[in-house]
């Protein structure tokens, strides 16, 4: 009877060592002999290949490459309840660690390609050193918010959305254009425009309509 | 006498004790060496004396394999397994193969290493064939991207090696091939020069 692989796991209770170690130096391992094999253990013993089919990842998708969505941050910090908002069950791939082994300190990446660039205008914005020390009231890129405080840039920049102070920030922040409570004057007067012209029309509407009537009273 | 103050900081304090606490699990790393693994453990798959498989290299030759590593489940992105106790020496070879994204180092037939690997993009693809390791270098910094080529082992005249990268989905390499830096280490001190490296097109 040919001896039989046995796969991890599967018959454990079938498995014996095998003993050679007295002969030969061979690494631990199992070796099934006589127990009735399964189809992966067949599989093995034809074709070695399946062995790594079974721990592949797979192929790289065609798609792998060219992903418009930016990618992940592996120590990304989200908020500060992180666990009001943590998806359950969904495990990113860089958070895995390595089977059966301490993990070692992280190495600066060698030639990596990553596939998404991915630095929105609005986090350019962020990031770039836009305030050097700037003048107060100088107006600095009109529509582009500004985060306070890059560099401890002069305070109080004035400009498009009030500036924040300069202060010591070395995090930049997001900027959020705030919304004012008070509508801008333009906003005022295309209001007032629009009242202007529902009511001009029906004044013309009910004008037209009185002649009417008058007209067709005056034949009748 | 004023108990507000000290029940506001109570209270704040509990709440950031709260957040603390229930912050998600990070990943335990262990640290040392790692344990001698169970003989029960069936983390390697012997193949019987005089059953041995062959493995066909991309320029016809073949090497004989003795065991393969038994790998609990689907290696994910960054993912590797190291198990060379009680593997005597031997020469080694490196199979790696684009289609299944991995490597495995193979010394005197036993499979001793296996990773996750990154390979060249579609415009920069890697090359295939068997290559003897030219060179090796701890430290490399890449003349032609400028950038950091950890634990080295180059295999062409014209720059392609195997070396550590940040091995995550969606990237890709200008050719060369990307291992997770821990793993790349071992590899490293494993693998000599002239040892033959194979390289199966995806």
């Amino acid at each position: 009877m040919a001896a039989l692989l046995a796969i991890a796991g599967t018959t454990p209770a079938r498995l014996a060592l095998i003993p050679l170690a007295a002969v030969t130096v061979v690494p631990a391992g199992i070796l099934a002999t006589g127990a009735p094999g399964s189809k992966a253990i067949a599989a093995a013993l034809a074709d070695p290949l399946s062995v790594l089919d079974a721990r592949s990842p797979g192929a790289r998708a065609p798609g792998a490459l060219t992903s418009s969505k930016p990618l992940k941050a592996a120590d990304v910090q989200k908020r500060v309840l992180s666990n009001l908002n943590g998806t359950p069950g969904a495990e990113t791939p860089a958070a895995a660690a390595p089977l059966a082994q301490p993990a070692a300190p992280a190495e600066a990446p060698g030639t990596v390609i990553p596939a998404v660039v991915a630095a929105g205008p609005g986090e350019a914005a962020a990031i770039a050193p836009l305030v050097v020390g700037g003048a107060p009231g100088a107006a600095i890129l009109p529509g582009v918010a500004i985060a306070p405080g890059v560099v401890g840039g002069g305070g109080g920049g004035g400009g498009v959305i009030g500036g924040g102070g300069g202060g010591t920030g070395t995090t930049p922040v997001t900027p959020v254009t705030p919304v004012p409570a008070i509508p801008e004057p333009e906003t005022w007067l295309t209001l007032l425009l629009g009242f202007g012209a529902i009511g001009g029309a029906m004044r013309v509407r009910r004008h037209r309509a009185a002649a009417r009537n008058a007209a067709t009273a005056a034949k009748g | 006498m004023r108990v507000w103050p000290l029940a506001a900081l109570a209270l704040a304090a509990a709440g950031l004790a709260t957040i603390y606490l229930s912050r998600s699990p990070q990943p335990v790393s262990v640290a040392g060496a790692p344990a001698r693994p169970d003989p029960a453990s069936a983390d390697r798959i012997l193949y019987p004396e005089g059953r041995h498989p062959e493995l066909t290299l991309p320029d016809g030759s073949k090497q004989v394999v003795r065991s393969l590593l038994n790998v609990p489940r689907t290696l994910r992105y960054g993912d590797w397994v190291w198990r060379e106790e009680g593997v005597p020496a031997g020469p080694a070879w490196v199979r790696v193969d684009l289609a299944r994204q991995t490597l495995s180092l193979f010394r005197g037939g036993h499979e001793i290493g296996s990773a996750v690997i990154l390979y060249g993009s579609d415009g920069k693809p890697t090359p295939t064939g068997v290559f003897p390791v030219l060179a090796k270098a701890r430290e490399h910094r890449s003349s032609l991207y400028d950038a950091d080529m950890p634990f080295m082992l180059r295999l062409t005249g014209d720059g392609v090696a195997v070396h550590a990268s940040e091995v995550r989905f969606g990237r890709a390499t200008h050719g060369c091939i990307g291992v997770p830096p821990a793993f790349a280490r071992l590899l490293f001190d494993a693998v000599q020069r002239g040892d033959p490296v194979a390289i199966l097109p995806a």
